[in-house]
């Protein structure tokens, strides 16, 4: 399935979940902010929730600013 | 003390954490500054080279954690990125920036009111930045803004408060705390701003870009407490005519006028 990961489109296996693409990424959950498909994500909802080809995914994460 | 929306902060100081050479510079400068409050902004998480979690960096127990909205060009957009940055950090402590042209960074004054307004109707406390338009910041505060930031000059630019005149009218007529915010690029420059009444400024790009910020961060902290302290003590007036400091009679080169010497 293909889906928009932070604005890139990435081929990934059906079934996959938020959790396994944090885990590739070696990304803590605890530290990022998940939206999908432009709603907020829960932390419980990160390894429930199976990616859908055409899904939009936004990784975010606070960063320095003024 | 400084106190926004029922809370209290010592330092009058808030710094933005933009721009730093590292985390460990930063994190040396918010304990140099001495400040209470700084801002963040959220961006995309670089997948192929994830950066350090920045929370992890600031002591939030000494510090309030103030998300920001940059990268807003409307008030849909900020508002989402409230509601993002509320979910991530568990704060409703916002500064509301909403910048629709990336070359001068100058807040939009339409798409800032609307977004105040519906994101105290969120439970969000908001303090948005503005340009200096005192008519404008009467608005944002009856729609329920908690301070309001008019810029002293654009992001970046250190000018200073080029905006003195419509700052102290902001400030005269003021409800909630003012804070210059944005283009303050000197501690002189942060002094002045306390000086004309000020109640806190917002300082990054001065700190973060000095060869040597952290002593640029303890600089400010000195200005700006210096800058409170000279206007609470009360500013003399200033003159166009002169005003002698020393007495104007018994002077003894009235007996030196034999000499022929001009005095």
């Amino acid at each position: 399935m293909k889906i928009q990961l932070n604005g890139q489109s990435i081929d990934y296996a059906d079934n996959t979940s938020v959790t396994d693409i944090l885990a590739e990424k070696k990304i803590e959950p605890n530290t990022v902010i998940v939206e999908l498909n432009r709603t907020l994500l829960t932390v419980d909802q990160l390894d429930q929730i199976c990616l859908k080809d055409g899904d939009t995914l936004e990784i975010i994460r606070f960063v320095g600013g003024g | 003390m400084l106190t926004i929306a029922g809370e209290e902060f010592s330092s009058r100081l808030f710094i933005g954490t933009g721009k730093f050479a590292s985390p460990q510079v930063m994190r040396e400068v918010l304990v140099a500054s001495k400040s209470e409050m700084v801002t963040v902004a959220l961006r995309r998480v670089n997948l192929e080279n994830p950066e350090d979690d920045i929370m992890s960096q600031i002591d939030t127990g000494e510090t309030r954690f103030l998300p920001n909205t940059s990268g807003a060009r409307d008030a849909v957009e900020a508002v989402r990125l409230a509601e993002l940055a509320r979910a991530g950090s568990g704060t409703n402590w916002l500064k509301l920036e909403v910048t629709p042209d990336p070359r001068t960074l100058l807040p939009c004054p339409i798409e800032t009111l609307k977004a105040t307004e519906e994101l105290v109707k969120k439970g969000f406390i908001v303090l948005p930045y503005m340009n200096a338009d005192p008519i404008l910041a009467l608005k944002l505060q009856d729609a329920g803004a908690a301070a309001v930031m008019p810029l002293g000059a654009p992001i970046g630019t250190n000018l200073g408060v080029t905006t003195r005149l419509q700052v102290e009218i902001i400030i005269e007529q003021a409800r909630v705390p003012v804070v210059v915010d944005a283009g303050i690029g000197a501690p002189s420059q942060a002094a002045l701003a306390m000086e004309i009444g000020a109640d806190a400024v917002l300082v990054n790009t001065a700190i973060a870009v000095s060869p040597n910020p952290v002593a640029m961060a303890e600089a400010f902290c000195q200005a700006v407490t210096a800058g409170r302290m000279a206007y609470e003590a009360g500013l003399g007036r200033q003159s166009s005519m002169a005003s002698a400091s020393s007495p104007t009679t018994g002077n003894i080169t009235a007996d030196l006028d034999f000499l022929g010497v001009p005095c």
